[in-house]
């Protein structure tokens, strides 16, 4: 029998601390039947302690999501990152083969520019472009095709950047092993 | 609710910092959506976003809020998540290949359509309604026709201090409908 208030009180103080805990992972922490449970007090702590102040990367995405312009562009634009630089550490980060790279660069795009369908991302995925842009994976904003912020009606942002316009169909004809990198990003949650 | 002192009871384009709310709600509401277990993944960010697009879209055109911010942002939330299920079970029962029959109707749990049809207002008498008459009389006069606390007291004929109890428990009992996720 697992001590669920225990496992609460233990992401309260994370909470309150601003350590982004993760629901889910204290969720997998209980047998199944204790999960609805531990969810009610992780909500009951949600509601009751005041939210924290936000990552200042995630208030420069929202500001970016409300213009209409790309959040994740933004956020790397701010690092002085280049898109080939962040392409190539995703590469790495996703234990992916070097000859995957030009793969994900298609998706990366994809991803940057809000027209890759969310719900098809795996974890491994959100989690490793929060690494290599060095924020918690649950401040990371990125939006998917139904967003566009709220003065742009769609999400296919203007501001992309000159010659990275991509044909998902090139993809067939790229090297590297169509299957894992396919799946990173299409394949569903979890 | 602890958190209604530090923030503004209700909220509007014009007078607040709308940026900074959707960026401070921005990893809870992916918690509260995760704590539910009933969506993963990059669904999760998914209804994170449709959720707080919403917000945004709201305040932006005028909207103001009967409830807490923080509060208005998980029923909000309750209410996307619940839409997002019934439209997933939906799209299995659609894509089942020996499932359907010619002339069945998709699944629907009728979910989004409450999402879209039950306007805000309605929904909190709803749930004013059913704390009971005082509980229900002192917030609907407090929050929906805008009375401070010691008007309320006066109107109910009842002390400032008797008022200020009654908020507190009924506040308490909606923080934990709200928890449970229910409206």
């Amino acid at each position: 029998m697992s001590d669920i208030p225990a496992l609460a009180e233990e992401f309260r103080q994370a909470y309150a601390a601003g350590e982004h805990p993760d629901a889910a992972a204290f969720l997998a922490r209980v047998p199944e039947d204790q999960r609805d449970e531990l969810g009610r007090l992780i909500r009951a702590v949600l509601a009751d302690e005041p939210p924290p102040d936000p990552a200042p990367e995630t208030l420069l995405m929202v500001q970016a999501m409300r213009r209409g312009e790309p959040p994740l562009l933004e956020l790397r634009t701010a690092r002085g990152m280049t898109r080939d630089q962040v392409v190539s550490d995703l590469r790495e980060e996703l234990g992916l083969e070097p000859a995957d790279e030009q793969r994900v660069a298609v998706y990366y795009h994809e991803l940057e520019t809000g027209q890759l369908p969310l719900a098809g991302i795996r974890d491994r995925v959100f989690e490793a472009v929060a690494t290599v842009m060095g924020v918690a994976r649950s401040s990371l904003l990125l939006q998917g095709p139904q967003g566009g912020g709220a003065g742009a009606p769609q999400a296919v942002y203007a501001r992309a950047e000159p010659g990275t316009e991509v044909n998902l169909d090139a993809l067939a004809a790229l090297p590297g092993e169509p299957g894992a990198v396919d799946d990173l990003f299409t394949g569903g949650p979890g | 609710m602890r958190k209604e002192a530090a923030t503004p009871r209700r909220l509007s384009g014009d007078d607040y910092d709308l940026d900074a709310v959707v960026a401070s709600y921005w990893d809870p509401v992916l918690q509260w959506i995760r704590s539910t277990g009933k969506v993963r993944g990059g669904e999760a960010d998914e209804v994170r976003q449709d959720v707080l697009l919403r917000v945004t879209r709201e305040i932006r055109a005028g909207k103001r809020y009967r409830l807490p911010i923080g509060a208005a942002i998980f029923q909000i939330t309750n209410w996307t998540i619940r839409g997002y299920v019934a439209e997933a079970a939906g799209r299995r029962e659609r894509e089942q290949p020996f499932g359907e029959l010619p002339g069945d109707e998709p699944f629907d749990t009728g979910a989004e359509h409450e999402i879209d049809q039950v306007g805000e207002d309605e929904v909190v008498q709803e749930l004013f309604a059913r704390l009971g008459d005082r509980e229900g009389t002192l917030m609907t006069m407090h929050y929906l026709q805008g009375l401070d606390l010691a008007e309320v007291a006066d109107a109910m004929g009842i002390t400032a201090n008797n008022a200020h109890q009654i908020h507190h428990r009924a506040k308490r009992r909606i923080h934990d409908w709200l928890v449970a996720g229910g409206t």
